[in-house]
């Protein structure tokens, strides 16, 4: 496989100060400094960039010692959250600014779609931004006009080819965009978050030049999103930074799982309560997948799911209850079940530790958060015992775009046609 | 795979004189596609349209001729005082106007250029053509007023050293250009300059000679300790000889000519030596 970029101990310094009235004076002892052959007074401490932590310095390292290449016809994926150095690579890539300090070796022309209909003029046509637009990118002028029909064919505008790029719906200026961008066969095309806009149809459109671009054209393409579905499709392999470092390198389907495992603050999916007065005492409650592994918060919404309760009763019940339910994002009821949906376990219960594992099939609960709710009744007595949104977690489609179909059920069905 | 050959290795520092003349040249559809958007654009939704280019260089020359010929009695013998303040105007607002733009250029296109590398120095060059084209038009609007006073009075005002034009106007040019570079550089860190540029460079126009008179009267009226203004402006030399050559009222001298190409060409290398320095870091300051 022959190279096309690769990065070398790569590291770009952000001094976060503010240009005021100081700036003059600290310029002038920096400059002062480097006449003397001292270094740079005012970059003592450079910090990591972690947005958790409030920063005493005022240098920080948006990216830091970052190492790796890409192959011809590689589409690489890189995610990461926000902060993490993903815009600044891209930057640094495009050449819009420049590294603190390492290199980057690039073979071939470099595109980058960091935000389409960049420096398109809204008085202008679209026939007129087309050129415009494309010899921004730094295509000639005769290349644009060879290839203006597949263009404008692509973004679906030929009624509008002599009209203001001003009347045009924000949809269609994005179409127009990403257009000249695909068109414009650069050997390394970035793309950062473009998909998010435009209809479903065009995403799909878009998709599929970005894959016959690196399959058929065997361009590179570096592709940014928080979409976790469209990096999955697109990209065999990807790239996770944190904090300004690479944090992870590999297979795809790897670094997101990763990704979301290490990413899954704020959801709950394992609890032990304490609640050692009652009768029926809710020892712990957990998801769990069919290996019997704790989930890590974002679940695939095709894959079954188990709520695991393990109780300890301390005294002779003849009619314990236990019950949970499930509500969504909207705070609407989506699911209830309680115990003597089987008959088995209607029966009076001795002292001693239960543990009852319920599954839930899927696909059948629809890609959205869920809160769980448990509640332990004893009949005899009426003492209750509840548990309001004990965990929570969140079933995710990694594969299909239509994950935000209407409804509480998410099931394809089968539609026989006769 | 140790024998490679990189197209591009992007580096932390780029030397002094590492200047991306050929990528200027390969963007230069890019660059001609600019100046057309401003050409096409400039004055879209006005009912007037391009007649704004002529509108603007008259009524200067009618407020001129009033405040500066009638009022104060500067204007010069000889020649008719329209055709006067018609000309050293025109020359000087589009060395303004390629200046005052030049100097913003970092800030007026930080979006594009936050988005899309291409040489940089296409953006000024872009200022100093599509200037050219407004000034161009101006120009054959000052020919037909010296046609017309030609019928009127019967003298013919040009002068032969107008074969020289084409040096006088790529001094104008080369120093527009250079000192706005200059500026633009500063700009992106300390917008102060943006504020003075702003009001300082009107101001100017009135200490050049040219504008108000021709540098003969202009260094006779100026108090003594302040003769230096006429006599270092490489500015006002360009414009009085301007003025000699198109309307007769001036003075043409090798020696001015030199000084201010001289100084032309020394702050054009210092300008692009600075915008060079700065175009590739500009986004973590701007």
């Amino acid at each position: 496989m022959r190279k096309v970029i690769e990065i070398e101990n790569l590291s770009k310094v952000y001094d976060l100060g503010l240009v005021g009235t100081g700036t003059l004076s600290k310029d002038l002892n920096r400059t002062w400094a480097k006449f003397r052959g001292k270094p740079d007074p005012y970059a003592t401490i450079v910090e990591l960039n972690d947005r958790t932590q409030k920063s005493s310095s005022n240098m920080v390292y948006a990216l830091k010692d970052i190492n790796f290449s890409v192959n011809k016809g590689e589409v690489l994926g890189i995610i990461g959250k926000n902060g993490a150095g993903k815009s600044t690579l891209l930057k640094i890539l495009s050449q819009i600014t420049s590294p603190t300090t390492g290199n980057i070796k690039i073979k071939g022309r470099v595109a980058s779609l960091l935000e389409v209909g960049t420096g398109m003029h809204p008085e202008m046509t679209a026939r007129q931004n087309i050129y415009l637009n494309g010899s921004l990118m730094g295509m000639r002028r005769n290349e644009i006009t060879s290839k203006l029909d597949e263009i404008v064919d692509f973004a679906g505008i030929e009624k509008y080819l002599d009209t203001p790029t001003k009347r045009f719906s924000s949809g269609m200026t994005v179409r127009l965009g990403f257009a000249i961008a695909a068109f414009l066969e650069p050997e390394i095309l970035i793309v950062d978050e473009v998909l998010a806009v435009g209809d479903a149809e065009f995403q799909k459109k878009a998709i599929g030049k970005m894959q016959a671009v690196s399959k058929g054209e065997g361009r590179t393409v570096l592709f940014v999103s928080h979409d976790m579905s469209s990096i999955s499709r697109l990209c065999p392999k990807s790239i996770l930074l944190k904090n300004g470092s690479v944090e992870f390198l590999g297979e795809t389907s790897k670094v997101i799982e990763y990704y979301l495992s290490d990413n899954s603050e704020g959801y709950k999916t394992k609890a032990e309560p304490v609640n050692k007065h009652k009768d029926i005492e809710l020892l712990k409650v957990q998801l769990l997948d069919e290996s019997n592994n704790c989930l890590n918060g974002i679940h695939e919404v095709h894959k079954p799911f188990i709520i695991n309760i393990k109780i300890n009763i301390k005294t002779e019940i003849k009619n314990p209850f236990l019950s949970f339910h499930l509500k969504n994002s909207m705070d609407e009821f989506v699911l209830f079940s309680d115990i003597n949906d089987s008959k088995k376990n209607r029966l009076p219960k001795t002292p001693g530790i239960y543990n009852y594992n319920v599954k839930i099939e899927q696909p059948l609960l629809k890609p959205d958060r869920y809160f769980l709710y448990v509640g332990i009744v004893n009949k005899d007595n009426d003492q209750t015992n509840h548990f309001s949104k004990i965990l929570n977690f969140e079933l995710k489609d990694f594969k299909n775009a239509r994950s935000k179909r209407a409804g509480y059920i998410y099931k394809n069905l089968f539609w026989d046609e006769y | 795979m140790s024998e490679k050959t990189w197209d591009k290795i992007i580096k932390p520092k780029r030397s002094l004189l590492e200047i991306d003349f050929k990528g200027l040249w390969y963007y230069r559809d890019l660059l001609r596609m600019l100046v057309y958007r401003d050409f096409v654009t400039y004055y879209k939704q006005t009912i007037l349209g391009p007649l704004w280019f002529f509108i603007q260089p008259l009524f200067t020359a009618a407020i001129n001729l009033f405040v500066f010929g009638s009022l104060a009695g500067l204007g010069p013998q000889g020649v008719p005082g329209f055709l006067f303040y018609m000309s050293g105007p025109i020359l000087w607002q589009y060395f303004q106007d390629t200046f005052t733009k030049t100097a913003s250029t970092f800030i007026d296109n930080q979006a594009v250029f936050g988005k899309v590398y291409f040489p940089r120095l296409v953006m000024p060059l872009t200022v100093l053509i599509s200037g050219l084209l407004k000034f161009g038009v101006q120009l054959c609007l000052l020919l037909c007023a010296i046609v017309y006073y030609y019928f009127q009075t019967k003298t013919f005002s040009m002068q032969w050293e107008i074969i020289y034009f084409p040096i006088l106007l790529i001094i104008i040019m080369v120093m527009a250009m250079g000192f706005g570079l200059l500026v633009s550089s500063l700009t992106t860190k300390y917008r102060d300059l943006k504020f003075l540029i702003d009001f300082a460079v009107p101001l100017l126009k009135y200490v050049t000679p040219g504008i108000a008179t021709s540098y003969v009267i202009f260094v006779e009226t100026l108090p003594k300790d302040l003769v230096f203004l006429a006599k270092y402006n490489p500015i006002g030399y360009l414009i009085d000889s301007f003025n000699y050559m198109f309307v007769g009222a001036g003075s043409f001298d090798w020696v001015h000519i030199a000084y201010s190409g001289g100084f032309a060409i020394i702050t054009l290398f210092f300008g692009i030596l600075i915008f060079n320095q700065v175009e590739k870091n500009f986004m973590d300051t701007v």
